[in-house]
C-alpha cells in the first residue's frame, strides 16, 4: 500500500499548463479516442448524397458496442478486430509498434477472459454505466 | 485528371480566417468550400481507391480504417485550435461540390445552430482509470477452516463492494467537479479494454465543453484532482484539445448530470 506515483495525474508532456496548451496533442491520440469520436460522434449533413452508408452505420454500431463491451459484441457475433487481416498479419512486420501492441493487448485480454476479476469488473463498469445514466 | 470524389471533414462560419491546412486523407489538399455564410472544409479523394466501393469494402477494416480517420480527424484538430468547427461524421461523401452545396443549405439551421454552441469554446477529454493498487485492495489471511474461509470470504466481498462504491461516488464528484468548470459536460460510455488499451478498468469517459480562456483553470483543476489523497488508487488522465465532437449535432444540449 501507500506506493504514490501509480496514481495522480497523466497528461503529456509533462510540462506547465502553458506549455501544455502550446504543445497540446504531442503524441498520436489512442486509436480508440479517434475512433469513438469520428465514427461515432459527427454530424451527418445527407442532402441529395447517393451514397450509401449502410456498411458505415454498421461500423458504427459496432465501434458502439465494443466501445461498450467485448464481451457483449463477442455475444453478438462481433468479432471483426479477431479476423481483421491486418492486425494478424502483425507478427511479422512489428515496425508499427502501436498496432502490435493492439496484437498484444487483445491476446492478453483473450488470456484474462475467464479469470473471475475479469468478469467482475466488467459487471461493475455495466453497473456504473447504469449510474451514470440514471 | 483521374475521377475524384468529395469528402468534407468540418463546417466552419464562412468568414472564420484559417491557417493552412495539414494534408487530407490519402494526402490530399485540403481547402474551403463555401456556401452562403458557410463553409465546408474538403478534399477531392480519388475514386481509385476511396470510391464509395472502398468505404463499404473497407468498413470493417481498421487497418484500412485507422490512417484515414487520423487524417480526418488531424484536419479537424488543426482547425479547432483556432476556430469553431462543427465535425462531421466519417465519412461524408459527396458526388461533386454542387451537391455539397445542398448539402450545406439544406442543414445550415442545424450548422449554424452548433456553431453557436461551441463558439470559443473546445472540447476536453478525461479519463479515470482505476488502478492496480486498489483494484486488489482486499488481502485476506489465509483460512484455516471452512467456517473461516466462509467468514473471511464474505468480509473481504463487502469490504470490496464498499470500496467499489466510495470510487464510483469519487468518480461522480470529480465528473461534477469538471462540470463546474464546463459549458456543458457528458459522460459516455467507459472504452473497453481492447479500445483503451489498458488493463486498468476505466470508471470515467468524460467530455467537457470549455472556454477557451478557461483551459488553463480547466488543466490546474485536473491536476488537483489527481495529485489529491482521495484519488489515491485512480489514475486521471486528461487530453485535448479535441473538436467539439460530443457538443455537436444533437437536437438538445449534452445531457449535463443534475448535480446531487
Amino acid at each position: 500500500m501507500g506506493s504514490d506515483g501509480s496514481g495522480g495525474l497523466q497528461r503529456i508532456p509533462h510540462a506547465g499548463t502553458r506549455d501544455y496548451l502550446e504543445k497540446a496533442h504531442p503524441h498520436s491520440d489512442s486509436l480508440a479516442d479517434v475512433l469513438e469520436r469520428v465514427l461515432d460522434k459527427g454530424i451527418v449533413i445527407a442532402g441529395d448524397i447517393q451514397i450509401r452508408l449502410l456498411d458505415i452505420e454498421l461500423l458504427t454500431i459496432k465501434i458502439r458496442l465494443l466501445v461498450a463491451s467485448v464481451d457483449r459484441a463477442r455475444e453478438m457475433g462481433i468479432n471483426w478486430w479477431e479476423s481483421d487481416e491486418y492486425l494478424t498479419q502483425l507478427d511479422e512486420a512489428d515496425e508499427k509498434s502501436e498496432l502490435s501492441d493492439l496484437t498484444r493487448r487483445l491476446e492478453a485480454l483473450e488470456g484474462g477472459v475467464n479469470e473471475s476479476p475479469q468478469v467482475e469488473s466488467n459487471r461493475a463498469s455495466r453497473e456504473e454505466e447504469a449510474r451514470g445514466r440514471s | 485528371m483521374d475521377e475524384t470524389i468529395v469528402h468534407a471533414y468540418g463546417v466552419v462560419a464562412a468568414d472564420e480566417p484559417l491557417t493552412p491546412f495539414p494534408p487530407g486523407i490519402a494526402d490530399t489538399t485540403v481547402w474551403v468550400h463555401s456556401a452562403d455564410s458557410l463553409a465546408a472544409i474538403v478534399s477531392l479523394l480519388p475514386v481509385e481507391g476511396f470510391g464509395v466501393a472502398n468505404w463499404e469494402r473497407n468498413a470493417t477494416n481498421v487497418g484500412w480504417l485507422e490512417p484515414v480517420a487520423r487524417r480526418h480527424h488531424e484536419v479537424l484538430r488543426h482547425v479547432a485550435m483556432t476556430a469553431a468547427v462543427v465535425p462531421l461524421r466519417l465519412p461524408s461523401l459527396y458526388d461533386n461540390l454542387g451537391s455539397l452545396t445542398d448539402a450545406l443549405r439544406e442543414a445550415g439551421d442545424v450548422l449554424r445552430r452548433d456553431l453557436r454552441r461551441i463558439e470559443g469554446k473546445v472540447e476536453w477529454a478525461v479519463k479515470v482509470y482505476r488502478t492496480a493498487e486498489a483494484q486488489s485492495s482486499a488481502v485476506s489471511t489465509p483460512a484455516t477452516s471452512g467456517r473461516d474461509y466462509l467468514l473471511t470470504r464474505s468480509r473481504d466481498l463487502s469490504a470490496r463492494s464498499s470500496a467499489q462504491e466510495q470510487l464510483r461516488e469519487r468518480v461522480r464528484e470529480i465528473h461534477e467537479a469538471l462540470g463546474q468548470l464546463s459549458a456543458e459536460y457528458v459522460r459516455n460510455q467507459p472504452q473497453d479494454a481492447v479500445l483503451s488499451g489498458r488493463k486498468e478498468q476505466m470508471l470515467l469517459n468524460g467530455a467537457y465543453l470549455v472556454g477557451r480562456a478557461d483551459q488553463a483553470r480547466f488543466l490546474e483543476l485536473v491536476g488537483e484532482i489527481a495529485d489529491d489523497s482521495s484519488t489515491k488508487g485512480l489514475s486521471v488522465e486528461v487530453s485535448g484539445p479535441w473538436p467539439a465532437f460530443n457538443f455537436t449535432g444533437s437536437a438538445e444540449a449534452a445531457t449535463t448530470e443534475a448535480t446531487t
